[in-house]
C-alpha cells in the first residue's frame, strides 16, 4: 500500500526524490546492456540571431570521451550574448544587453542494446537561473529494428527582475517516450511523445498586458500542463544520394494553445567531402485562452504576450559541410555552415505606431523577419 | 476533485515509472529466461548500410541543431516531442 501511495503521490517532493535518487542507480544495475558507445567527438560553434530587435550571439563547446569500453562522459559550455529591442521592450521598458551561460555535463553508459543517459545542465543569466536534471534510457529490440526510449527531466527555475526585487520560482517535469522502427533498407520511421508539467512563475516579470490602453502586470495561470507528439521518417534514395527527412508535430496544452509543426529537409552528398542540406518548415498556433492584444477590463489572467498569440511561421534553410580527410588524430573532422530565414505573422498582435496605444486606427498586425546562422567545426577523435 | 488534466498526469507519471520498473527488470535478459526462439529481422543488419550514411545522420554537429530548435521553442509556445531534451533558460 505504501508503494501504491508512492505511486499516486508523484505530485509531492517525496516521489520526485525518489525517482532522481533511487530509481536511477536501480535501472542501472540491473539492466543487461550493449550498443557502441558514442564516438569521442570535440565540437566548436558560433551561432547568431537576428530578428525583431533582437539578436544573440555566442560560443559554443562540447567534447565527449569515452572512459573504458562502456562510459563516456561529456562536457559542454555554452553562451548566449543577447542584445534586445524588441517590440516588447521598446513598449514597456529600455533596450538592454545581457549574457546567458549554459553548463552541462552527462554521461552515457551502454552494454548490450541499452544505453542510458544521465545529464545535468546549468543556465545563468543576470535575471534568470535554471538547473536541469536529465535521465533517458533506450533500448534496442528485434534484432536492432526497433529501439524504444524513454526519458525523465526535472528542472528548477529561480525567476528575478533586473529592475524590482521580484523573485519567485517555476519547476517543470519532462516525460518522453520514443520509438524508432527500422521499416526497410532504406527507411526509418520515428514517433515521440512528450509530457510536461509546469508550475510556479511561468510568465516574465517584465511583460505588460494592455487594458483600454493602460499599461497592467501580466498575469499567467501558475501550472501548464503540456502534449506534444512527433512522427516522423527518413528516407534514403541512393541513385540521388540524398536523404529526405519528414516530420509533423502536434501540441496542445491547458492553456488552450494547439501548434502544428511541418519540417521538410533533404541532405546530399557531392562527390566524397561535400553535404549540402536544405530544409523548410512551416509552424503555426492558436493563441492561450488569456491572450489578448486589448483588453476590455482587467481580468485575473491576462497577457499580451506575442509568444502566446495566434501566430503563422515559415522558414526556409541551407547548410554545407565539408568533410576532411583524417588528420593525425583527428577522425573525420568536417567544417560546416548554415543560415535559415524564418518569417514571423502575428494575426492578433498590434503594432501601436508612435508607441500610442489608445489610437485603435493606428496600428498594424506585427510581423518581423529573423536570421539564424552557424558556423560550426567538429572532429572526432 | 482530480481535475481530469491532473489525474492525466498521475496516470501518464504512473505509466512512466511502471515502464521504467518493468524495464530496469531487464527485458535484455527475457529472452534468455523464457528461450523464445530467436528473432530474425527482416532488415538483416548487411542490409543496413543506407541507414548508416553520413546523409541520414541526424545531428552530425551538436549544437547548430539545438541551436535553432532553441530558437524555435523561444518564439513560440510549444515545445517537446523533438527527440531532444527539453528545459533550459529563461529567456524572459
Amino acid at each position: 500500500m505504501a508503494v501504491i501511495d508512492l505511486f499516486f503521490c508523484m505530485e509531492t517532493p517525496r516521489l520526485r526524490f525518489f525517482l532522481r535518487l533511487f530509481l536511477i542507480p536501480v535501472v542501472m544495475v540491473s539492466t543487461a546492456w550493449a550498443v557502441p558507445l558514442p564516438k569521442d567527438k570535440a565540437e566548436a560553434t558560433y551561432h547568431y540571431y537576428d530578428g525583431g530587435g533582437v539578436e544573440v550571439t555566442g560560443p559554443a563547446l562540447f567534447i565527449r570521451k569515452s572512459v573504458g569500453d562502456s562510459v563516456s562522459v561529456t562536457g559542454s559550455y555554452y553562451v548566449d550574448e543577447i542584445t534586445s529591442a524588441s517590440i516588447d521592450v521598446e513598449s514597456y521598458a529600455s533596450p538592454y544587453t545581457e549574457e546567458r551561460t549554459e553548463y552541462s555535463v552527462s554521461a552515457d553508459y551502454v552494454e548490450n542494446d541499452a544505453k542510458i543517459s544521465i545529464a545535468y545542465v546549468n543556465s545563468d543569466e543576470s535575471d534568470y537561473q535554471s538547473n536541469t536534471f536529465h535521465f533517458d534510457y533506450a533500448e534496442e529490440f528485434f534484432g536492432g529494428l526497433t529501439t524504444a526510449s524513454l526519458g525523465y527531466s526535472s528542472g528548477t527555475d529561480d525567476v528575478m527582475s533586473n529592475i524590482s526585487d521580484f523573485k519567485d520560482t517555476a519547476d517543470h517535469d519532462f516525460y518522453r517516450l520514443g520509438l524508432s522502427q527500422v521499416v526497410l533498407p532504406e527507411m526509418i520511421i520515428r514517433a515521440n511523445f512528450e509530457h510536461i508539467s509546469d508550475r510556479g512563475f511561468l510568465g516574465s516579470p517584465y511583460r505588460k498586458a494592455l487594458v483600454n490602453g493602460v499599461l497592467f502586470d501580466e498575469n499567467l495561470p501558475r501550472t501548464r500542463r503540456s502534449n506534444a507528439f512527433s512522427l516522423g521518417a527518413d528516407y534514403f534514395i541512393e541513385t540521388w544520394s540524398t536523404a529526405i527527412k519528414a516530420q509533423y508535430r502536434y501540441f496542445s496544452d491547458s492553456w488552450d494553445i494547439k501548434a502544428d509543426d511541418f519540417r521538410l529537409s533533404a541532405t546530399k552528398s557531392l562527390q566524397t567531402h561535400w553535404i549540402i542540406e536544405g530544409w523548410v518548415r512551416y509552424y503555426g498556433q492558436s493563441s492561450a485562452s488569456f491572450y489578448q492584444d486589448q483588453f476590455s477590463s482587467v481580468f485575473t489572467y491576462r497577457s499580451r504576450d506575442k509568444e502566446l498569440s495566434d501566430f503563422d511561421s515559415y522558414s526556409l534553410g541551407f547548410g554545407v559541410e565539408y568533410l576532411f580527410e583524417d588528420i593525425s588524430w583527428l577522425k573525420t573532422p568536417s567544417l560546416a555552415f548554415g543560415a535559415e530565414w524564418i518569417r514571423y505573422q502575428y494575426n492578433d498582435f498590434y503594432e501601436y505606431l508612435n508607441g500610442d496605444f489608445n489610437q485603435n486606427n493606428n496600428k498594424q498586425l506585427y510581423e518581423f523577419d529573423a536570421t539564424v546562422a552557424y558556423v560550426s567545426f567538429s572532429t572526432n577523435f | 476533485m482530480t481535475s481530469p488534466s491532473k489525474g492525466f498526469g498521475v496516470f501518464l507519471k504512473s505509466c512512466v515509472l511502471a515502464v521504467l520498473v518493468i524495464v530496469s527488470a531487464g527485458c535484455s535478459q527475457l529472452q534468455e529466461m523464457t528461450k523464445l526462439p530467436e528473432f530474425q529481422p527482416w532488415v538483416a543488419p548487411y542490409e543496413r548500410g543506407l541507414l548508416s550514411r553520413e546523409e541520414m545522420v541526424r545531428e552530425r554537429h551538436t549544437y547548430p541543431s539545438q541551436f535553432r530548435e532553441h530558437v524555435y521553442s523561444v518564439r513560440g509556445a510549444s515545445q517537446g516531442a523533438t527527440g531532444s531534451q527539453g528545459g533550459g533558460c529563461g529567456c524572459n
